[in-house]
């Protein structure tokens, strides 16, 4: 790097004629702009017109919110910088694109004049919130790590709900640079790592309230649930996740298609509803393998994986595992969809003791039996 | 974190119960929101870059003149014509020069209007009678084909002093398109739940069995 970084380096403007010298993170920098706040385009009407006017309000509303993202990325890195924590205004125009636009699964598409800005505004939005992630934009642009950290916790710059929201924005097609920005904000500010925990437990509460309008909430609550965040363990958080794929899963996703099913023939059903459900069944067993295959099989990827760290990782597969295997309709989807044989070949090319998974293996063929799975199963790539 | 503060907008999303439950959200963002207000603002902001980056009715006409000078013809009356739909379209003089500025700047290059240009005439001036803005482009084609369109664009150019000439973070960072879909497992490997109803918890009333 060259020179000093920005939380250390003091710069210089004249004002009435005399030489100013303030720290180049300062509110001297900033101005209290105002912005527009991000609506998602209009929907056409049922008979497929427009409100009058409705696309041109709209088209001149997103002409200025563009004006100022480019506006923000222009910026000098001492003015960006200083504008994005002594103006808290912008961060409510981003927010409001985060929070409010469309998301790819509500398979909405904007009207042909209005889908070219949306794209301008959701790549511009994106690469502010890129510049507000990295601590080193060049060799001469830069912030102490540690400082950094601390500027983007305590002024809010980034925070879970909003991280939430970008991996849902920028997750399917923006993975790696999406990746790299996380990491970076977990690694040098480690307390997003107590909020993501906090943030879990008020799912759980989120998803209580969708079990309540299902009237399938009467069965177990786990104990933690009620406790105060603060004092979650980190088994505590393990049973909450435990808890949301049985809630979800066993109770919400059955309990929503027997409702369907009452309600009309399933030929009647609408294909957006059934494709929904599938899709929530879809993603919760692709992140669940994604997790189990980051703790437990990908640490094995290194050319020769020590024979403890072998042991360690057949010990957490075998912990997941037997807890979920109670759970009979998201085992018996996991295990078609990825059969726990591949699973167990592999820790076995890698020198695993398997034996103690055995009972694992016949406890899922005992379910997928049940449900008339068992034969036939072709697997699908390991990660 | 600091509390929230209970904002919750009307979409069902996930993060906004979040936002509103989890505390670990910056709390605020209570200032009145108003659309109109912000919109004058932009509106004032805009006029003042487009007067700052020289485009200006007067220059335009100053230019066109002397352009048609050196080709020796006389356009005061296609000029007169633009000016004339302007004074329709913007009745207070403080917003005839950009209403003016855009008919011309929007026509110059364009033997038709286009839908995203009609759209932006009508987003900037308002519900214009087609016929006027006819009229307008009009008359300022038939300058474009007595000095040359290419003198005309020329001209345009050089009238506008880039706003920033710095280099845009991002500008060589590669962005993906907006998501779509991404694949999904196949849905024949599920267990189709409309057929198998699952016992997952032990219950001792005989009617659920």
């Amino acid at each position: 790097v060259i020179g000093e970084p920005l939380d250390k380096k003091f710069l210089t403007f004249r004002e009435k004629g005399f030489d100013k010298r303030v720290p180049a993170l300062h509110i001297a920098w900033a101005h209290r702009g105002t912005y527009i706040k991000y609506i998602p385009p209009p929907l056409p009407e049922e008979d497929g017109s427009f409100l009058p006017g409705a696309i041109e309000s709209w088209l001149e509303q997103m002409e200025f919110l563009e004006q100022d993202l480019r506006n923000m990325l222009n910026l000098p890195h001492h003015k960006f910088w200083s504008q994005m924590v002594f103006d808290p205004a912008i961060h409510e125009c981003l927010e409001s694109y985060i929070a409010n636009s469309y998301r790819w699964y509500e398979g909405i598409v904007p009207n042909d004049h209005c889908t070219p800005v949306v794209e301008s505004v959701h790549q511009l939005m994106f690469l502010i919130y890129v510049r507000m992630s990295t601590y080193k934009e060049s060799k001469a642009c830069h912030i102490t790590p540690s400082t950094f950290g601390d500027i983007i916790y305590e002024n809010y710059l980034f925070d879970i709900c909003k991280l939430l929201d970008l991996c849902i924005l920028y997750g399917p097609t923006n993975s790696p640079l999406l990746a790299k920005m996380i990491t970076n904000i977990f690694t040098q500010q480690p307390k997003y790592y107590d909020d993501l925990s906090q943030t879990v437990s008020s799912i759980s509460l989120a998803l209580e309230k969708v079990e309540d309008k299902l009237g399938v909430a009467e069965y177990c609550v786990p104990v933690a649930i009620g406790a105060p965040a603060e004092n979650l363990s980190m088994a505590d958080l393990q049973d909450i996740i435990l808890y949301l794929l049985s809630s979800i899963y066993e109770r919400v996703i059955p309990s929503l298609m027997d409702m369907l099913s009452e309600r009309c023939d399933v030929s009647e059903w609408e294909p957006r509803t059934i494709q929904r459900i599938q899709l929530i069944r879809s993603s919760l067993l692709i992140t669940f393998r994604a997790i189990l295959h980051h703790k437990c099989l990908a640490p094995l990827s290194l050319e020769k994986p020590l024979p403890t760290l072998v042991g360690e990782c057949v010990e957490k597969f075998m912990q997941v595992m037997s807890t979920c295997v109670g759970e009979k309709t998201f085992i018996a989807d996991y295990c078609s969809a990825y059969p726990i044989n591949t699973d167990l070949e592999f820790f076995k090319q890698h020198g695993g003791d398997i034996t103690s998974l055995s009972f694992i293996k016949d406890a899922v063929n005992m379910v997928l039996s049940e449900m008339g799975l068992a034969s036939g199963m072709v697997g699908l790539a390991l990660d | 974190m600091a509390p929230h503060g209970g904002r919750v907008t009307g979409l069902p999303r996930l993060t906004s119960f979040l936002r509103s439950h989890a505390n670990v959200s910056r709390s605020g963002g209570d200032e009145e929101y108003d659309l109109a207000q912000v919109l004058a603002i932009k509106r004032e902001e805009r006029n003042k870059r487009m007067k700052e980056n020289g485009i200006t009715w007067p220059r335009i006409k100053d230019q066109v003149e002397h352009l048609g000078k050196h080709n020796n013809v006389n356009l005061e009356c296609y000029l007169r014509e633009v000016w004339e739909v302007a004074r329709q379209v913007a009745p207070e003089l403080d917003t005839r020069d950009e209403a003016a500025t855009l008919l011309f700047t929007l026509s110059h290059d364009r033997s038709v209007l286009t839908v995203k240009q009609r759209l932006k005439l009508r987003q900037m001036l308002g519900d214009v009678k087609p016929l006027l803005l006819e009229r307008a482009h009009k008359a300022v084609r038939n300058i474009a084909d007595l000095v040359s369109e290419e003198d005309l664009v020329e001209l345009m150019n050089n009238l506008h002093i880039p706003e920033n000439t710095s280099t845009m973070f991002g500008a060589n960072i590669k962005i993906g398109p907006l998501a779509q879909t991404p694949e999904l497992l196949p849905m024949d490997k599920l267990l189709d739940l409309t057929k198998v109803k699952v016992v997952s918890q032990a219950t001792l009333n005989y009617d659920d069995y």
